[in-house]
This record gives structure tokens, sequence and C-alpha cells, in this order.
């Protein structure tokens, strides 16, 4: 068999964003004349990125899922600033750390953490009914420690597994205004994603740590999306996106990823 | 104590007299060639396709001016024409890389397709022709030889060998000193996986070829060459041999000279140390040999002795010897095996083919023959240890120990569960010991 690499399918990512805040005001939607400093934002979402590792000769994909509070801030029209935590889940299947005493595989799912994060968006120009904009999202997943029975052993092992990773999508936005309540959106920007995973190793006496470095493949992702009033309290949105990456054994592959978004008012 | 007490190769005097005769297929009946099946390597360190080279096909239309235009264009010189294909294999300019040219050919619109020339590789069953007959490696219920009442094994009763190579197969930096009888220079298995020479302590000279076939049986378990197509396979394929000759050609050796081998093999870069020998005496030098050698680093494996009494030494001598007790074809202990707190482990002991010296093999014969002895199962854990050392460099030998302890299959839990005297932890297995475990909820 030739030594390639499996040719991973492009990730599919599909997020369900709620915020709710006291002057509605979407990210990509109508201006609202008379928008509120202060807006609370509950957001719900999961994304998969391929990853690479070991000096970036490997690579697995990386799934998180999030729940975060926030709250937004207007600083001057047009441009807003939301800052958010919540709880994250993040799962590092496929990873193999080969420097423990026994080399191990992770394959035990979703492992709770912490997650931080903030967003920004500016509308920089409009153009008859478009607009040209910035949006920029910073997020940090710090992985609670877990611990894992490892089996198979003729002594009673365990390790302890965290990670952490961190995200940032930074670029342009182009948005139609032209339609009533209705405003498709494209973005072209960086996407980066770096990461790191710790595994503590135990087997009686038999001890060993390693880190492992990760970080996404690809640089650049485009996203298209729409949002979509329905009326004057809610709405929602859909955001697809495409993130191409060289893959190890050559060749191109896909990152693809999809968001919904509800947004209430209150 | 004396230091001068005379220690015995485990599995070669008594086992290789009586009951490892040459019972290797003679020649022209030997097995076939096992063709490479596919590969599923993806090793870190392996390079995915060949460097600075590109496979180009045009579309029919083509012209062969055009053609030639575009790989001028790109810079590349032609190497050759796969002409049943209709594929080029052209040289790309130094200091592109493979990635960049493949995408710049393929937005040539002339181009139907273009990709990196990949490498392939053979998979991990090698294609030595008396592999079949090693069940210790890869046991399928096969029977154990060509002659006529050879003995079947139990399925899976074996290291797990094959599926542990996918993970490694060894590096030559790791050298197993064999501190034996010596190792043929010239046997087909052995001639280029010897490091040199060697040491010869009997002797005192730089040759230490085997005068008694004993350490060339060790040394080709351990480490013989490996899908060359011809004898059979070592658990290390890549490691290196080095001889250390301090057995005499009666299989005997006194421990000053094996103590001086020991401590010769830890000064001149070996990782692992087989002594497949012993005697029920202890020595005090023996024990600092191995003492100094493992504080320097170097994972010993010792026989613990073929008479079914208490674990001779040097196996005994814990922590710095990991001592092998043998089973057989089917996962039981082997009845000569030596008993005892100290053994931690066992490794297949029974009709075990390795090489035999040419010169000390009948006409007729392959030089190969079948062996019992703790010695060999030894040899099996030698090699497993350099394939540790090979993926784990940063490992002690205590650490080595342990990962090839808890890694071993309790193969008789039915009636002593957990460490036991006899088998220790229980058979070794390789691919435990080293393939990734598989973390889950």
């Amino acid at each position: 068999m030739i030594a390639l690499r499996r040719n991973r399918a492009p990730a599919a990512a599909l997020a369900l964003f709620l915020s709710f805040a006291s002057g509605l005001r979407p990210g990509f939607g109508q201006e609202p004349e008379s928008a509120k400093p202060w807006k609370p934002v509950l957001g719900l979402e999961y994304h998969s990125r391929t990853i690479a590792w070991d000096e970036k000769a490997r690579s697995s994909t990386l799934g998180s899922a999030f729940l975060t509070a926030g709250v937004e801030r207007r600083l001057v029209r047009g441009w807003s600033v939301t800052v958010f935590v919540g709880a994250s889940l993040s799962n590092w299947n496929g990873l193999v750390f080969r420097t423990l005493p026994f080399s191990v595989e992770y394959q035990a799912g979703f492992g709770p953490g912490f997650l931080a994060g903030a967003t920004t968006e500016a509308t920089l120009a409009r153009l008859g009914s478009w607009d040209i904009g910035f949006a920029a999202r910073f997020l940090a997943s710090l992985g609670a420690s877990r611990s894992l029975d490892l089996a198979g052993l003729n002594e009673t092992g365990t390790v302890e597994v965290r990670g952490t990773w961190l995200r940032l999508e930074a670029g342009p936005v182009l948005i139609y205004r032209g339609l009533p309540a209705f405003s498709p959106y494209v973005k072209l920007g960086v996407d980066r994603l770096w990461g790191r995973c710790l595994m503590d190793e135990k087997i009686r006496d038999l001890s060993g740590s390693e880190e492992k470095s990760v970080s996404g493949k690809g640089w650049v992702s485009a996203r298209g999306g729409f949002h979509w009033e329905l009326g004057p309290s809610w709405g929602w949105s859909f955001e697809a996106s495409v993130l191409p990456f060289k893959k190890t054994s050559g060749g191109l592959g896909l990152d693809l990823g999809a968001a919904l978004r509800a947004m209430v008012s209150l | 104590m004396s230091s001068h007490a005379k220690l015995k190769t485990w599995g070669g005097g008594m086992v290789l007299a009586a009951a490892a005769v040459l019972a290797a297929p003679p020649s022209g009946t030997a097995p076939c060639l096992e063709l490479p099946t596919t590969s599923a390597s993806d090793g870190a360190a392996e390079p995915a396709y060949v460097e600075g080279q590109v496979l180009v096909r045009f579309k029919p239309q083509t012209g062969a001016l055009v053609r030639a235009a575009a790989l001028a264009a790109l810079e590349s010189r032609f190497l050759r024409r796969l002409a049943r294909l209709d594929v080029y294999v052209v040289a790309i300019p130094p200091g592109e890389t493979v990635e960049a040219m493949v995408e710049a050919y393929r937005r040539n619109p002339d181009v139907e397709f273009a990709e990196p020339n990949f490498l392939l590789r053979v998979s991990a069953t090698p294609n030595d022709t008396l592999f079949q007959y090693q069940y210790a490696l890869s046991n399928t219920g096969q029977t154990i030889g060509s002659l006529p009442g050879s003995p079947k094994g139990q399925a899976r009763a074996d290291i797990r060998a094959m599926a542990g190579w996918e993970e490694s197969k060894g590096r030559p930096e790791v050298v197993i000193a064999v501190v034996d009888t010596g190792v043929d220079l010239t046997h087909p298995d052995l001639k280029n996986k010897v490091l040199n020479s060697g040491r010869d302590f009997v002797n005192n000279d730089f040759d230490a070829s085997d005068d008694h076939g004993h350490g060339s049986m060790v040394a080709g378990i351990a480490a013989a060459e490996t899908n060359n197509g011809e004898g059979i396979a070592g658990v290390a394929w890549l490691s290196k041999v080095l001889p250390l000759k301090a057995m005499d050609s009666t299989g005997t050796g006194s421990t000053d000279k094996v103590a001086e081998a020991i401590r010769y093999a830890a000064d001149n870069g070996a990782q692992v140390v087989n002594l497949s020998l012993g005697t029920d005496q202890p020595s005090q030098t023996l024990r600092d040999a191995c003492k100094y050698a493992s504080e320097k680093g170097v994972f010993i494996a010792a026989a613990a002795g073929n008479k079914g009494t208490a674990v001779h030494y040097p196996a005994a001598y814990d922590p710095y010897v990991f001592a092998v007790a043998a089973t057989d074809y089917n996962d039981a202990r082997a009845d000569f095996s030596n008993i005892g707190s100290e053994v931690d482990a066992a490794a297949p002991g029974v009709r075990i083919l390795a090489p035999y010296p040419l010169a000390l093999t009948p006409a007729g014969y392959l030089p190969y023959a079948y062996g019992d002895g703790t010695s060999f199962a030894t040899a099996h854990v030698s090699g497993m240890a350099a394939l540790v050392r090979s993926l784990k460099p940063g490992l002690s030998p205590g650490q080595v120990m342990n990962i090839l302890r808890y890694s071993a299959d309790d193969v008789n839990a039915a009636t002593y569960k957990d460490r036991d005297e006899f088998v220790g932890y229980g058979r070794v297995n390789l691919e435990k010991a080293i393939v990734p475990l598989l973390l889950k909820k």
C-alpha cells in the first residue's frame, strides 16, 4: 500500500448561536436605530478542525463544542466588541503520544474545559447597498485535567490529560443591505488555531509526561452566510465556511464548516 | 564466590548437542518466497514521496513541443517516460518543493494530472524464506518445521512481532551486544548486521567468530537481517549486533571474561546486552559488571536457566538484569525453564529456528538450526528491548524492563494469576509494548 495518509473528509461544523440582548444588533444585520451600549449574549457552537502535530507529519481532528455567556459593548457607531466566557468540550481523538513510556492514542472523546474569548466587528465603509467591514474573533479553551484508566496492562495505570487551544479569526466582511430583514454576507480571513495537549502517564513506578503541540492546518478561511430578521425581537442566521489546507501526503484538503445561529432580543 | 566460576550458555551446550540438531529443511526444499503485502506505514520519519521528483501526465491531444515547453517553463528536467502510462517522471528545480511544483503543473491546462512520486513500502511481513517456521514471531498454528512429525503451535502463542513491526523495526544506532560464543561473521543473515568483528575475550583478539553456534543463534533471533529474501527474521530488523566472545567452543566461559565483556559492551555504545548464559554460583564480579552496565543505561537480559531449578546468575541480579523464562509454541511454560521470584517475563524458547554457523553446518543442510532454551527466549527479549529503545531512546533500563513486564500476556493466569515465579508477568508482547494503547473512557 502506498504510504498515503487517509484522505480525510472535510470536517463539517454545525453551530447554534443563541444571543439575547436588550436591544438586538446581530453581527451583520441591520443597524438598529436605538441600540443600547451593553447587551448580554448567550451562545452555543460546535466546530471541528484538522490539526497537525509531530512537526506537522501527522494529523487528526480537534472537535470542540462550547456554551458561552458574555456581553456586547458598542464603542462607537458601527463598531462593537463582545467578550464572553463559558464551558467547552474538546475532543482530541486521534492524537498519539509516542514519547511516554507506553505510547497512547487518545480516543476518549470530549473532555471539559473553560472557554473565554472576544469578538469585534466594525463597519468601515458603505457603498450603496453594501457594507464593507472587519470582523475578528479570539477563542481560548483551557481544558480541565481529566483522569482516565489505561487498560490492557498487567498493572493498573492512569493518565491525566488536559488540552488547551487558541483560535484566531480575522478578516474583511462584505454585507449586502439591499433586502428588507435579510442580510447576506461573505467573509475572508486568517483562521489560525494553536493548541497543546499534555498527558501524564503513571503505571506503578513507571511514569512519564508528554506535551503535544498542535496547529490547525490551513491559514485562510472563506465564509458565507446570511442573517434573517424574523421579527422585531428575534432572528436567525446561517454561515458556511471552507478552509483549505495542504495534506501531509500531498494534495489539497478542505475543512468545511457550518453555523446556525438564533438570536432573541429581550 | 569465584570470579572464575564457569558459566554455561543456556540453550547452547546441552540443548544444541541434544535437541537442536540441524533440523532445518535441506537445500532445495526451502519454503516459497512470501511476496510483500501492502503497508500501512505512516511513520513520521519516513518520507512520503521521492524528493525532487514529480509525475506528470499531459492530456492526450497535447503535442510534443507543448509538452517540452511546459517542462521548460517550470525549469523541470525530463528523467524518463512511463510509455504505456504516458506519465513523465521529471526532476524539479533545486530549491522548489514537490508540493509547489505539483500545484504549478496542475494549473497548466494541458496537464491531465500531476502528483508526487509517492513511495511504496513493503509490509511488516518479512519475506525471509524460513519466517513461516518462526512461530515465536507469528504463530498461526502452523507446523513448525518441514520434517514429518514437526509440531504445530497454537495460534497467537507468539510475541506479536508483526503488529509491533508496524510501529518500529528498530534503528541501527541501537546496538545489541551478544556476550556469548561469538557470532558467525560470514553468515548471510548476520554478516550485514554485525557492527564490526567484535571482541574475543577468550582468545584475546578482535575477531569474535563463533566456534560453537550458540552465539550466532542468539544474535540471529535478536537481530538477523530481515526482509532480505532468505533465512529468518530477527526481532529487531534494523538494530546492529556487537559480537563479544566470552564463551569458548564448548559453550563455557569464565566469570572474568563475561564480566569484562559486559563492561566492554557498556563502554562501547551497546544499549542492550544479551546474556544467554549463567551459573548457579553467585559472583560479586558479575553482579558489579551488570550494575556498571545498568548504571550506564544498558538494558541487560539474561536467561533464567534450563534446569528447572532456581534462577541462575546473572539473571537473578535484580534490579540490573531482566530474567527471562521460556514458553513453548502453545504458550505453556517450558518444563526446563528455571523458577524464582527473579523471573521477570517469559518468551518463546522451544523449537526456535535461528542461524547456525556456516562452518559448523553439515553438508545438505541450510545454515539454520532449531534450538530449545531460555537462551533463545532471552534473545527475543533483547530484540524487543532494542525496538523499545529505538522508539524511546530516553528511557532508562528500569523503564524498559517495566514496559516489557507490564505489557506481557499472563499466559498462565488460569493457574497463577498475576506475576508468578514461573513466567514472571507472562509471555512478552511486542505489540502491547510499543504500539500506542487506545485510551478510551
